[in-house]
This record gives C-alpha cells, structure tokens and sequence, in this order.
C-alpha cells in the first residue's frame, strides 16, 4: 500500500527523478534492449564455442542485466537530483541521508525485478530456457536475494554519488568488472585463484551459479551459495551504512553537495 | 534578547593551485531571536558561503557558529528540523511534479505525519497564492511562482529560523513585492529570517539589522538607520536646472559621482556629491553651469552607504 500511495516518497521518487516515465521507453528499454543484449551474447557464445554454451551464458546474462539495470538507476538518481538543485534539499532535511538513499532504492529495486522477470521469459520463450518443474520456489528466493545483494552493492555508489557529481567512471569500470568477474559468460572457476577468490566476493557470483544449477546447468548446492549471497549483501550493506555517514561528511567539508551538473 | 545564531570567528578556505582562498575569513556576528537580519555585499562575497555553513550544508574550516544553540558542525541533525532555507533562482525544484506533489515530497523528508499533511499544504499554498496552480507541473510555472512554492516548502516544518537567500532575484516588482509581503508577514509571526539580496531598497525596508561583508570579512554591521549614519559625512544633493554647456559640467572634477538625466533639453536632473557641506555655496557654484530650478542636500540611502562601503571591490 506504502508503494502504490499516490503522494507516497516512493512515487513521488519515481515521478520525479526516474528516467522511465513512459510505456514507450519502458518497452524499449526494459524488453527490447535487454532482449537485444542476449541475443548478441548468445549469438557470440553460439558462433565461438557451439549452441550447447549458449543457455548458460543467456543465464548469466538476465542476472548481469538485472544488476545493471539497479545500478546505473540507482545512481542516475543522484545524478538528477543534483542537476534539479535538490540534492542539498533532501540531504539538509531532517530525515537521515541513509534512510533517504535506503528510500529511493525501492524504485530501482523494483525495475529490477521487473527485468529479472521479463528476462526470464525471453530466455522461455526465445532460447528455450525452461526451469525443471518444482523450482518456483527456490527461483522466487533467488530472485530476493540477488536483488537484495546488488541493491547493497548499489548502495556504495549511491553513497560515492554523494561526494562526485559524476560517479559514472566508477559505474562503468564497476560494470565492466562485473562482467568479467561474476561469472556472466563463463564460470569463475576458469579464473586463476586469486582472481577467483576476488570474483566470490562480489555479489552475483554466487547467485549466478545458484540461478544455472536452479536450471539444470551447473550442479552446485543452490542453499549453500544463496547463503554465501546473502552474507556477501549483508556486508556490503554494513560498508555502505558506514560510508554514506563518511561520504555525507566529506561532502559538506568538500562543499560537494553544492555541486551541481 | 535570546541569540538564536552565534558566529565567532568562522572562517571557510578552499585550496587553489595557487593557494588558499578564503571565502569568508574569520567573521563574527549574532543575530537575535525575531529580527529580520540582511547579509548585503556583493557576488563573491561570501554571503552564500555563510548561509551553507549555517544551513549545515557546508563545514567550516576555523572558527564557529551555533544555531539554535547547536554546534552547526557536531549537532546538525538537531539544527535541520528547527531550520528551512531558500535559495534564489529556478532550480530546487522537480519539474515533472505539481506543487502539491512537491510538498507531499517535503512533508515527507520533514517527517510531517501523512493525516495533516492536506491540511497543511493547503494552508502554505494558500499563504503564497498558489492554491490555483497546486495541480499544475512545476515546469510550467514562472520564476515569480517556483520562487513562491519555494518559500511554502521552507514553511513545511514551522521553522524558528529562516534562510533566504536572494529571494527576490529576477523577479518582477509585483511578483517581488508579493515575496516581500510574505517575508514581512513571517517576520511578524517571530521567525527569525536572515537574508541576502542584491536590492538596496528591500534591505531597507525588511532589515532590523545589515551586515556588509566583502571579501569574505564582514565590514560593517548595524541597524539600517546606523548604517547610513556611518556616510553622514558625504554631501549629496540633487538638482533640477537648465545647463547652458553640459559637457563643461560633465568636465569639472568639482562633482564626484555626478549622475546626468536629460529631462528635456535644456532642462536636467542631477545628482552629485561634492565636498561642501554648505547648501547656499554649492547652490553658487553650480550656478555658474546654468539656471537652477530646484536643489536640496539629499539624504543619505542604503545604497549610497553600500556604493560607499564597497568601493574598493573590483
């Protein structure tokens, strides 16, 4: 009911500052693009090591796009509330800055649900990813808890937004070591052992893994690494609560809630 | 009277390549519960440096300042509930929303409980004659009515201490006087205000109190009255005559900040200072350019005390 309240912080969020405000850009961007997205790394998978690869890559990639998808626009948030001037408004009000960014991660959260979904029955649909009966259950947990773990992650940045006015470099690279460390297009395994022990510390990895075996891909202990998942989430969520109190300080020493884009 | 904002030698440096540089540099000043206190000076000054560090936006380098008796650095969160700002211009606003939508936002952040917040912003919209555009997106409205909803958000949580600051930039004077009513009627209601404004007239009208500060150090601070007192000792008049030869007026370094406004040729007004005190001497003199019609010793305004004070900024 909070969510769906017309005059609601969540809505008004969304109505305010959010990028998709139309059914057009939502079917572009939300069905189209991440459609685009798999089909081009399914065709890669398919054209350089066989059509057998290409289920567990388009796996890989519904998870990676769902992450993406929470970030960038869990971010791009900040960035337009610095470009309206109301940054300084939210931060200088009495509601707590953690609570306020903890607040406008709903939208992003839900958009992200909305793509892990959507991604989903594109890979039923189009690439005949189809989950053994009996699994709903276990996919629905999934689904919360990798959405729980990159929303942590996310956290970081919506926190780094407060002290830069363009934390878009840190996305990109974080984006891109995503990619290659979480296990999106091949399994973590292959990475050397230091690297591996790096890429098991981020959020995704685990449920990557957890999603495949959950679909007959890999055959690992799906509550084992939900565990791991849920561990890895509640970690970042304790870096990101001491940091958004650490960047909320530099940011007024800095004068970096001034700033504006 | 009890002070509600105490500073003591604040000051705030940022670092250039070249050095530091001080936006304010060691400043002190009280204000007092329910005046209405202006920060005049002009662009660079430093006014805006002191609002955001008074606003908790903003840390200070050195030195003070407690608002509300609150540490404005340790104890900002028991400032912010207690306190509202606004800044001048278009921005701090979301366009996409209403203005009703807007204040909901703010009802939220300020923890106003969801029962009364109708209520609320209805009155507020009401107070600054926004009721008729309430449902209409804020990206539709003009300077004078995003600068007023901007004011009805700074009222959300009733707040004991005011931050304007250039409230009435680029407005026009009904939309500015409007504003002017709205801050004098807070001011009658004991909110304290302080504000910044780039107009020497509405400083004059609205102040208890003024500080000039340039160059990040206050210069001079007292009530309007005191202020123009402080230039008693320049002899301004002003003129209506005819000139035979205006450009031998316009030669003569007898008149200092001589202003020259054609009325109808021949007949001008003029406005000048000079160093003579005696009005029958100066009467004389100028008699020489021409015949005049009318001439009296002009008293001195806040402007003319604030040309004065801030003549050595480039």
């Amino acid at each position: 009911m909070i969510l769906i309240n017309k005059y609601g912080f969540t809505n008004l969020s969304y109505k305010a500052i959010y990028s998709f405000q139309t059914i057009r850009l939502f079917i572009f961007f939300r069905i189209v693009d991440p459609f685009m997205h798999y089909v081009f790394f399914a065709t890669l998978a398919s054209s350089l090591v066989g059509s057998d690869y290409l289920k567990y890559v388009v796996i890989g990639n519904i998870a990676y796009y769902t992450c993406q998808t929470i970030m960038i626009n869990y971010m791009n948030m900040f960035r337009m509330e610095r470009r309206y001037g109301t940054l300084e408004l939210n931060i200088a009000s009495p509601t707590p800055t953690l609570l306020i960014i903890l607040r406008k991660g709903i939208v992003p959260l839900l958009d992200g649900l909305f793509v892990f979904i959507v991604g989903l029955i594109i890979g039923a649909i189009l690439f005949d990813i189809t989950m053994p009966s009996g699994n709903l259950d276990i996919l629905l947990l999934l689904i919360i808890i990798t959405l729980f773990s990159v929303i942590c992650f996310s956290l970081l940045f919506a926190s780094v937004s407060l002290l830069f006015s363009n934390a878009n470099l840190f996305l990109n690279l974080s984006m891109a070591f995503f990619q290659v460390f979480c296990g999106v297009n091949f399994s973590v395994t292959l990475l050397p052992e230091p690297l591996e022990i790096l890429a098991r510390m981020l959020p995704l990895t685990h449920s990557i893994e957890a999603l495949r075996s959950i679909y007959n891909l890999e055959n690992y202990e799906v509550y084992h690494l939900l565990g791991k998942e849920i561990l890895i989430g509640v970690c970042y969520l304790i870096v990101s609560v001491f940091l958004v109190s650490v960047m909320e300080k530099l940011a007024r020493k800095n004068g970096a809630l001034l700033k504006n884009i | 009277m009890e002070k509600i904002i105490e500073v003591k030698g604040l000051s705030r440096a940022y670092k250039l390549k070249t050095g530091l540089k001080y936006a304010l540099d060691d400043i002190s000043f009280d204000v007092k519960k329910g005046e209405v206190f202006g920060l005049l000076g002009p662009n660079g000054a430093g006014k805006t440096t002191t609002i955001k560090i008074l606003t908790t936006l903003l840390l200070p380098t050195a030195g003070e300042a407690r608002v509300l008796g609150y540490d404005v650095v340790s104890e900002s969160h028991m400032i912010r509930n207690r306190i509202n700002f606004v800044y001048g211009g278009e921005r701090g606003v979301y366009g996409r929303l209403t203005a009703k939508e807007y204040m909901h936002y703010f009802c939220t952040l300020y923890k106003i409980k969801n029962k009364d917040q109708a209520a609320l912003i209805k009155d507020l919209l009401n107070l600054v004659k926004l009721q008729d555009a309430e449902n209409q997106k804020i990206h539709t409205y003009s300077k004078g009515m995003i600068q007023r909803l901007h004011i009805a958000r700074c009222l959300i949580n009733d707040p004991e201490l005011l931050f304007l600051d250039e409230p009435t930039i680029g407005l026009d004077p009904i939309g500015a006087k409007l504003l002017r009513d709205i801050v004098r009627d807070l001011s009658s209601k004991g909110i304290t205000i302080i504000l910044t404004t780039h107009y020497m007239q509405e400083a004059d009208e609205l102040c208890d109190r003024i500080a000039f500060i340039k160059g990040g150090k206050i210069s001079l601070i007292g009530d309007p009255d005191f202020i123009k007192q402080s230039c008693n000792h320049l002899n301004l008049y002003e003129a209506t005559m005819s000139i035979y030869d205006i450009e031998k007026l316009k030669e003569n370094n007898s008149f200092n900040k001589l202003e020259i406004e054609v009325i109808k040729e021949p007949y001008y007004s003029l406005n000048f200072e000079v160093n003579e005190n005696d009005l029958e001497k100066v009467s004389a003199y100028l008699s020489t350019f021409g015949d005049i019609l009318k001439i009296s010793k002009r008293n001195i305004s806040l402007e003319d005390a604030y040309i004065y004070h801030m003549k050595d900024v480039g």
